[in-house]
């Protein structure tokens, strides 16, 4: 043999311990995927609930938050100092489903878009608004994929709340929406998941004005009963 | 909250409804109550501060990619360089090669500001592709000087300012992505050499692909990593060469050496054709 294989040996066991890192990531993911699904069990029964229960759903779910919290402060610990996009990957898809979930809860709950500190301050961690963090954190991306799968989830309970009784909610979704939308029109999307998913939202607004378009044209919701009022003198009044 | 909300759609209901029954088209929001202008205005405030971001992120990840794509291109010119061998001598070569080398360096201290810190990892993919190449090219100039393997010590050292301080970092992968990429060329120098007639150098070629080979077959590869494939060519173009070693040494004897290299030309010729595909 006239070849040294030390060299070879040495990057056979730095590749062993890689892979050892990676399952311990795993690991980790696979248990915060656990509570993220379990959150989200929780928060359809939105779905089929009186409005009256909605905000309770959603701030049992926001007290909840402190799991993923532990999670993510696990995964942070076990990241190597500027290594963090080495691994990713493996828990990107985890973090934008928790952030659909606090965006979600939030949102139930206030009426308005969660912002990025309110997300950093639940979720203990930062978002790497500058470009600039070393550590542990959570992408922008992440952050817009979160607000996407948002959308669709609020024309989901735009039809639901209707079944339920609830006529004032779908207008209110509406609007909240087509501002989630028109921030989303200054992006400068790249050819990427995000930009196609983005692509999706006019969708869910169509689905979501569709609805209000039932509701306005029978009457239904609160405000377009006292506002027939105003409108009809009277007609309405029943 | 809830109140202010109800008032907005209000508001939006009193002006709005005549246009709604009319054109059938709902237009809720955007510009209702003038309280909740603040809430757009939050929302267009935060994406316009996402988009600056994103936008950063993107121009630096093309400017990376380009500077990748001129140090792979030199980087080719270099193994063509390198290549020239059968016909030149090394030392013409080799006073051809440093100029060019000492271009690229520059370009990879050029693109080095732009992988600091933890962007290193986050555009990696984007700059190792001109790592595996230029490695590539600086290997097999090393074979051909020295007979030998580089090891990642030497090729860290092009990586290094005049203080001694590495200004990018070549991960193990890296490395390795590019040495199996010098066997390909390796194996195209083997047949160039039995063209010219330079038997034992082919010899030595296959004896040293061999070598470079078991290094690999040490290695634990995970599934779907790019150097399976690598791995897989790798393992082609040893074959290919100990196939031209084994018709060297059977038909050696049997026809005069002009005659031979006729056979073999031709035989060269057809690896190179399948050999292309890997540009």
């Amino acid at each position: 043999m006239s070849m040294d294989l030390s060299f070879f040996e040495s990057v056979d066991s730095a590749m062993e311990a890689e892979t050892g890192r990676k399952e311990e990531i795993l690991r980790i993911v696979r248990e915060y995927d656990k509570t993220c699904r379990n959150l989200i069990a929780v928060l359809n029964r939105v779905h089929s609930v009186h409005s009256e229960e909605v905000p309770i759903i959603a701030q049992s779910v926001i007290d909840r938050i402190r799991e993923v919290k532990q999670h993510l402060e696990n995964l942070s610990q076990i990241v190597p100092y500027q290594q963090y996009y080495r691994y990713n990957d493996l828990w990107t898809r985890t973090v934008q489903s928790s952030l659909f979930i606090a965006s979600f809860a939030f949102y139930l709950s206030t009426e308005r878009l969660i912002t990025t500190n309110e997300i950093e301050s639940l979720f203990g961690v930062k978002i790497n608004l500058q470009n600039d963090l070393q550590d542990f954190h959570i992408s922008i991306e992440e952050c817009l994929h979160g607000y996407v799968t948002l959308t669709s989830e609020l024309s989901r309970l735009a039809i639901n709340s209707v079944t339920a009784g609830d006529y004032d909610r779908p207008l209110k979704i509406s609007k909240f929406v087509k501002e989630l939308y028109s921030g989303f029109q200054l992006l400068n999307l790249r050819n990427d998941l995000l930009r196609k998913r983005f692509d999706g939202i006019k969708y869910n607004i169509k689905k979501i004005e569709e609805v209000v378009y039932d509701i306005s044209l029978r009457k239904l919701s609160s405000s377009s009963k006292s506002d027939t009022v105003n409108f009809t003198g009277g007609e309405g009044d029943v | 909250m809830h109140a202010y909300h109800i008032n907005n759609d209000n508001f939006f209901l009193k002006n709005k409804m005549t246009d709604t029954l009319i054109s059938g088209v709902v237009y809720v929001g955007g510009d209702g109550g003038d309280g909740d202008v603040s809430e757009v205005e939050k929302i267009k405030n935060s994406f316009s501060s996402f988009r600056d971001a994103i936008d950063f992120h993107h121009d630096r990840r093309e400017r990376i990619i380009k500077i990748s794509r001129d140090i792979t291109s030199q980087s080719k010119k270099l193994i063509y360089t390198a290549h020239r061998i059968t016909h030149k001598p090394l030392k013409s070569i080799l006073n051809e090669v440093t100029t060019k080398r000492i271009e690229i360096i520059d370009m990879f201290k050029q693109v080095s500001l732009d992988l600091e810190g933890s962007d290193f990892h986050r555009y990696h993919k984007s700059i190792s592709p001109a790592i595996q190449e230029y490695i590539e090219a600086i290997s097999f100039i090393e074979y051909l000087q020295n007979g030998t393997l580089i090891s990642k010590e030497k090729v860290d050292i092009d990586f290094k300012d005049e203080e001694g301080s590495q200004f990018l970092i070549v991960t193990n992968e890296d490395y390795l992505l590019g040495i199996a990429d010098l066997t390909g060329e390796l194996m195209r120098h083997a047949i160039n050499c039995i063209g010219v007639g330079d038997h034992d150098r082919a010899i030595k070629i296959c004896k040293f692909l061999r070598d470079i080979k078991s290094g690999y077959d040490i290695l634990k590869i995970p599934k779907r990593d790019q150097l399976k494939k690598k791995m897989e060519i790798m393992h082609q173009s040893l074959i290919k060469v100990e196939d031209a070693c084994y018709a060297l040494i059977i038909r050696g004897s049997e026809y005069p050496k002009e005659f031979y290299q006729h056979i073999v030309s031709e035989h060269a010729k057809s690896f190179d054709v399948e050999m292309d595909i890997d540009g």
